[in-house]
């Protein structure tokens, strides 16, 4: 009997160790490898990237075109797995936390607060961008920081976006042109305005907007400040709102359905060309047209990272290198996709690349060039990310 | 019935549970409690979601017991139609009365009265306080009633003794397993609720996951809070209800 045990026990010890995953390759040789070695190790590899999934464009544009191109190109298989990024954090403190050293992340799509979290907790792999060839034409302007967090090259900037409110011109007559008019439109059309509660990255940023137009320069430089003109602005909507402001919709996907239906008029988000597929699937409604407030639209980078514990880090090198490339982003700029802003520096591209962004049209959904003229604001300290979600609900919604 | 070994089960259940304690209480000091006393959002959560879980309990658990009550006294396969929304995840349970109740008036989703997280509680709940219960019903002996009948007791002593001494634990029991699940539930509840006031399994995790870490221990402590008190209802039932219904039914106590 006695033996039998020590047997299924040792059996259970080998199964197990068998069990363990091969540990990932060491960060320091990774990133000390030249990108040719990383390329060749990446070879007939999975790579799994871990994105928020809300947007079908933004899916497609992975599915259908990053996917099969990295598997002929580098025999990489690309596994994406839609999950909230603050999910992902929270994932990787727990690993972190829990000492696991090979995770299952190889490619994380991040910025902002999240990427501030990750950065302190020292969730990152590294310095990733040293060993990227295409990093030579990433506009260092939107590599430089993350909304105020020095990026120090642990991600790479992938897009840049403009917020953009869009309208069904069918049903506003007269668009809004600033916040006050906002107003006075939401008090006369009540029901027909709403935006995501503030643990959405959108709804977080509208009232970030809201804040650029009725806050003083001091105050929003200072976290600690009361905001109180912001909760005044917001508590006039609220009676005028969808459902009379005793509920928001709690995520972004969800206003857009509601825009979809026609039960609001306004939908808003990161990205000014995201209709631009929206309208042309017969998701939004055809008159869908852009609205850029005079106080102005915070511009936003987004940003390729790979954790501290990934399995893959040179499929995840590789990957990213990719959607850097002049291709990828011309793919993800064309609004058959995504229609999502470059982070690459257009003249460092060669002519026949610059015709080709130059030449890819513009729906009546996107705004012009021209609109954002003087506009464009910096996204604000990502302190104020966190002090919206705790005074929000306190101070608005209840 | 079912009289397999729960054991393992058990030992599994309680491990984790033990644990999740262990870990929320260190995660926390005496403070975050004491905050979460004075914190108007927390009780206001609280309030809503008692609300919602006591209203959902006492509905499914009368509407489950008098079907098993119906049921029990017919053979057939009618009942076996009850099951079919057990098969139905609650996730599912709460898209569809996103699709259904969605364009009703003060029913649908989204409305400060929780009608439609109850109205789903109930779909789900109902044949589990049904199947909990038919056995119970079915094994119930008609001749303490006949007696009592004979002995001249008033309508509510016969069915006190009849069926009201062997039915007491068994829908405590049903009541308590729907209560603490709606109580802290998550899916139904971030679907259909509010924005304002949260449900408290919704409010938690929003506190566990949002922004830096800075309040996750009121999240933890949310928690230990919910769990000790659950933990307390249910030694009362072990302890004191099931005892007493066992002396009564041996007929050494009214």
């Amino acid at each position: 009997m006695r033996k039998q045990i020590i047997g299924i026990a040792a059996a259970g010890l080998v199964l197990a160790g068998c069990g363990n995953t091969p540990a990932a390759p060491t960060q320091d040789k990774v990133l000390g490898s030249s990108y040719t070695t990383i390329e060749k190790e990446a070879a007939d590899t999975t790579v799994r990237m871990y994105m928020w999934g809300g947007d079908d464009g933004i899916n497609a544009y992975i599915d259908e075109y990053l996917t099969p191109r990295l598997k002929k190109e580098h025999q990489i298989t690309l596994e994406r797995v839609p999950i909230e990024t603050a999910d992902i954090i929270q994932k990787l403190r727990a690993e972190k936390k829990a000492g696991k050293e090979t995770g299952v992340i190889d490619v994380i799509w991040i910025n902002g607060d999240n990427f501030r979290n990750a950065k302190k907790d020292g969730l990152l792999y590294g310095e990733i961008t040293k060993v990227l060839p295409n990093m030579k034409y990433v506009d260092p302007q939107a590599q430089g920081s993350d909304s105020g967090t020095p990026t120090d090259e642990l991600e790479a900037a992938w897009g840049k976006v403009q917020y953009t409110f869009h309208y069904d011109q069918a049903s506003v007559a007269n668009p809004p042109k600033d916040l006050k008019t906002l107003k006075s439109w939401v008090k006369q059309n009540p029901g027909k305005f709403t935006y995501p509660e503030v643990t959405d990255f959108t709804g977080n940023a509208f009232v970030r907007h809201v804040m650029y137009g009725v806050e003083s320069k001091e105050t929003l430089q200072d976290p600690k400040a009361d905001f109180k003109k912001t909760w005044a602005y917001l508590n006039e909507l609220k009676p005028y709102l969808w459902k009379e402001g005793k509920t928001y919709p709690k995520t972004l996907a969800q206003l857009d359905q509601l825009y979809a239906k026609g039960d609001v008029s306004f939908t808003m988000g990161f990205n000014e060309r995201r209709a631009e597929q929206e309208v042309k699937s017969g998701t939004f409604p055809k008159q869908t047209r852009p609205l850029i407030l005079e106080e102005g639209s915070i511009a936003s980078t987004h940003f390729l990272t790979i954790p501290f514990n990934a399995p893959n880090p040179n499929g995840a090198l590789v990957t990213i290198n990719q959607l850097l490339s002049a291709e990828a982003q011309l793919k993800k700029f064309d609004a058959t996709y995504w229609g999502d802003g470059t982070s690459l520096d257009l003249s460092k591209l060669n002519q026949q690349e610059q015709a080709a962004f130059a030449d890819v049209p513009a729906a009546a959904s996107t705004p012009k060039p021209a609109d954002f003229n003087g506009k464009v604001r910096a996204e604000l300290d990502p302190e104020l990310f966190d002090l919206i979600r705790k005074d929000w609900p306190e101070r608005v919604a209840r | 019935m079912w009289r397999g070994n729960a054991w393992p089960a058990t030992l599994l259940i309680a491990g984790m549970v033990v644990y999740g304690l262990f870990v929320s209480l260190s995660m926390t000091t005496w403070n975050d409690y004491s905050r979460l006393a004075s914190d108007a959002v927390f009780l206001e959560s609280i309030g809503i979601s008692l609300y919602v879980a006591l209203s959902s309990t006492v509905l499914s658990v009368l509407v489950g017991a008098i079907l098993a009550d119906y049921f029990a006294r017919r053979t057939g396969f009618t009942e076996q139609l009850l099951a079919l929304p057990l098969f139905i995840p609650h996730l599912g349970a709460a898209y569809l009365s996103i699709l259904y109740l969605s364009d009703l008036p003060v029913i649908g989703p989204h409305e400060a009265n929780h009608l439609s997280i109850i109205l789903t509680y109930l779909y789900k709940e109902v044949p589990f306080v049904f199947f909990y219960l038919l056995p119970v019903y079915r094994r119930l002996d008609h001749r303490y009633e006949e007696l009592g009948l004979m002995l001249g007791l008033s309508r509510m002593r016969r069915f006190w003794h009849g069926k009201g001494v062997f039915l007491l634990f068994p829908v405590l029991e049903a009541a308590f397993i729907v209560f603490a699940f709606t109580l802290f539930a998550y899916e139904v509840p971030a679907l259909l609720g509010v924005t304002y006031p949260k449900m408290i399994g919704v409010y938690a995790f929003d506190l566990y996951t949002q922004g830096d870490l800075s309040s996750q221990p009121a999240a933890f402590a949310i928690s230990v809070v919910l769990t000790v008190s659950l933990l307390v209802v249910l030694l009362t039932f072990t302890r004191f209800v099931r005892p007493l219904t066992e002396r009564i039914s041996k007929g050494r106590a009214e």
